[in-house]
């Protein structure tokens, strides 16, 4: 229904001019029969097409053309006024009619009506559509509209690309004419490829994210939704693909994922143990590490409190939950006791979120076991080295002084006291020669000078130097070689050193039989054996002899040495990678035997 | 008035042969033992007047040895002196909550030994 506006003073005009309008159903009217009344009206209401005499009694149409109304105007002129409406058309009159006295014009009337209200509708489409290609033109996101060809319904032309396209892919509208799927240029993934296919192929809308290529070469991304556009009949005829740049959104994205990936490598391995946590106490991330540290077994323990991972340790966990409550904590020392001893040094900090708020805390856990063990045993060590450097001492200064002080003491007391200085200060020598050279074995501060040596050669060299001694306490000292031995790659030195060592100590714990050495090849290892058929050593000791300042207690027996014999016999076997195993049984002799891996 | 006697536990020979030596010339009468378990064995014959004795031996050692004598009534307060080349000596009293008369650490002056002995002696004499 469209809406008319009559401007007419003149009853009979107006009754004829009515009659005229009425005939098409398609219309309703309005009369106004003053400028006056049309004024009020046209305040009120919007019409569709107004018609006016020109010559109103208080005024001329003139005056609605002046107000600039978007409705077309129709004038009508009586006879011979022509010029009239002639200026009337140029001060933006539609059209006009010349009342002639057949009344014809009212023939022509809903005509011009028509036409004027198509004329109406046009301009405002074309307002409608500047405005829309305005929008598009200006929009943010890129727009490509493609036109499909029935024929071929799955190669969409594009008849449209926007600026925002170009802008994000570098191609302008006339480089994109025609083509089916220019955003497609460059794209690699065929599943995305696949999917836009299958959506146009059905007509079905779609979103999606591809990684196109700009004209420049460079790599964008875009969310792509591709929008079928209906025509008139409700027939596919149009497609609309919007795109929106998401490249800095994916670039950060990516950055993101590499940093995650970086502090991933770092926390796993780093010697530490890592553990960060939410302000709900939440694992948030654990490294290998301090699952290990802290002896947790599962495998999946993200998001669970780290408390209750921790029920094994016993004890320990409330001084955790304890410590867990402060905001910042340095090196507090853990005594872990289960699943094992441990000593752990833990730092926490806590980390904020952006209004600086609490959010969780990163705890580095540190293994100090090993760290106090040393310790420990250095300690442990100095104090065993002045007590056995002074026990000899004591006995020199307290001899020798009793000698100087003692002018009457007789001859023979003296020499025996003189002996003994001697013995002490020969005990002594040897002390400090064995401390020396544990150390340096230990720190690995002397380069043994290594090249391929025969070892049967340094057995018997060693046999030589024991062998008056063996005689003297009545033992057999004996060994046995096996023939074509392959070389070993020594330093003579120390071999000799493990020889002496437990060549003498044979001797010194044995007071019947004898000491037999051997040498022999066992797969890819040389066996060095030392067998003696002295007083033995308890199994419970087996390992402790290693172990600096060790001795075997035994009733009765005044034990020589310094205890540092052995232990510089397993630090050499260690240099050669070597093994060295103690068979033996109280009171029935001991046999050493020392595997060399054949390089 | 008699002779005191004298326990030394010892198992150094050498300090051993030193500690005879002076403390016979200046007139003791001595015994000795070589680990803190003979030492105890000894005294279930003897009541010394004076114990002295090292702290590193096998079998028992001083500290061990010393617990055992403050158990013992009749041995708890016959005097004691600790002849020892450990560092740290007072500590491990206190650590093991021991009570002695004196402690002299190796090396040591045999005269100036002789003169502690001598003092604690008189002193217990006086009470």
């Amino acid at each position: 229904m469209y809406n008319i506006l009559l401007i007419e003073d003149d009853i009979v005009d107006q009754f004829a001019i009515k009659r005229a309008v009425e005939q098409d159903p398609e219309y309703s009217y309005t009369m106004a029969s003053s400028l006056k009344d049309a004024r009020k009206i046209l305040h009120a209401q919007q019409f569709d097409a107004i018609i006016t005499d020109y010559a109103l009694g208080d005024g001329t149409a003139q005056e609605i053309l002046n107000s600039k109304i978007d409705t077309p105007l129709i004038i009508t002129t009586g006879a011979g006024d022509e010029e009239i409406a002639v200026k009337a058309m140029k001060a933006g009159a539609y059209d006009y009619l010349v009342k002639d006295s057949d009344r014809n014009y009212l023939k022509i009337l809903p005509i011009t009506i028509e036409n004027a209200i198509q004329y109406k509708k046009a301009k405002e489409n074309e307002d409608w559509l500047r405005l829309v290609e305005s929008a598009l033109l200006n929009a943010y996101g890129a727009v490509i509209i493609t036109e499909t060809d029935p024929e071929k319904p799955v190669t969409p032309k594009a008849i449209y690309a926007n600026e925002a396209y170009t802008k994000l892919t570098g191609f302008k509208g006339n480089e994109v004419k025609g083509k089916p799927f220019p955003f497609l240029k460059g794209v690699q993934n065929n599943t995305e490829i696949a999917k836009i296919k299958k959506a146009v192929k059905n007509e079905k809308s779609v979103t999606t994210e591809i990684k196109g290529l700009h004209k420049n070469g460079s790599i964008y991304w875009a969310e792509l939704t591709l929008v079928p556009v209906l025509n008139r009949e409700e027939k596919h005829s149009h497609w609309l693909y919007i795109m929106h740049d998401i490249t800095a959104h994916k670039l950060s994205e990516e950055l993101l994922r590499q940093s995650k990936e970086r502090l991933d490598i770092i926390l796993h391995s780093i010697g530490d143990g890592v553990v960060v946590i939410n302000e709900n106490q939440q694992i948030m991330r654990i490294n290998y590490k301090a699952k290990e540290l802290l002896g947790v077994t599962q495998t999946q323990v993200i998001n669970n409190k780290f408390l209750d991972t921790l029920k094994h340790c016993g004890e320990s966990r409330n001084d955790i939950l304890q410590i867990l409550n402060r905001r910042f904590f340095a090196n507090y020392e853990l005594h872990l006791k289960k699943p094992q001893n441990r000593i752990l040094y833990l730092t926490g900090n806590t980390f904020s979120d952006i209004h600086g708020k609490s959010s969780g805390k990163v705890i580095i856990i540190r293994d100090v076991t090993k760290e106090k063990e040393i310790a420990q045993m250095k300690n442990d060590f100095v104090s065993n080295v002045s007590h056995e450097l002074r026990t000899p001492l004591a006995s020199i200064i307290g001899f020798s002084s009793t000698i100087r002080n003692d002018k009457n003491m007789p001859r023979e007391i003296q020499e025996e006291f003189l002996t003994i200085i001697y013995e002490e200060s020969q005990r002594l020598s040897h002390l400090i020669e064995d401390i020396l050279n544990l150390s340096r074995i230990e720190s690995g501060s002397i380069k043994s000078k290594r090249k391929d040596i025969d070892l049967g050669a340094i057995i018997k060299e060693v046999f030589e130097g024991y062998k008056i001694q063996a005689e003297k306490k009545g033992l057999e000292l004996s060994y046995q070689i096996e023939e074509n031995l392959p070389t070993l790659y020594a330093d003579v030195d120390e071999i000799k050193q493990i020889l002496i060592n437990l060549v003498g100590n044979a001797i010194k714990f044995t007071d019947n039989g004898g000491i037999f050495i051997s040498l022999t090849k066992e797969k890819a290892f040389l066996i060095l054996k030392v067998q003696d058929t002295g007083i033995g050593i308890p199994r419970c000791d087996f390992d402790l002899v290693f172990e600096k300042f060790h001795r075997v207690e035994r009733v009765g027996r005044q034990i020589e040495g310094t205890g540092l014999g052995l232990s510089i016999v397993k630090e050499i076997v260690n240099l050669y990678n070597g093994t060295i195993k103690i068979e033996s049984e109280e009171n029935n002799g001991t046999c050493f035997k020392i595997s060399f891996p054949i390089s | 008035m008699r002779t005191p006697k004298i326990l030394v536990v010892e198992d150094a020979k050498a300090m051993l042969i030193l500690m005879k030596y002076h403390l016979k010339n200046a007139g003791f009468d001595l015994c000795t033992a070589e680990n803190g378990l003979e030492a105890l064995q000894v005294c279930e014959t003897v009541t010394p007047d004076l114990i002295i004795s090292d702290m590193m031996m096998p079998i028992m050692g001083g500290i061990e040895f010393r617990k055992k004598l403050q158990k013992n009534e009749r041995l708890r307060d016959i005097p004691f002196i600790f002849l020892t080349a450990k560092a740290q000596v007072k500590e491990e009293l206190q650590e093991a909550n021991l009570k002695i008369t004196a402690y002299v650490r190796k090396p040591f002056d045999p005269d100036k030994l002789l003169d502690d002995v001598q003092s604690i002696l008189l002193s217990k004499e006086a009470v």
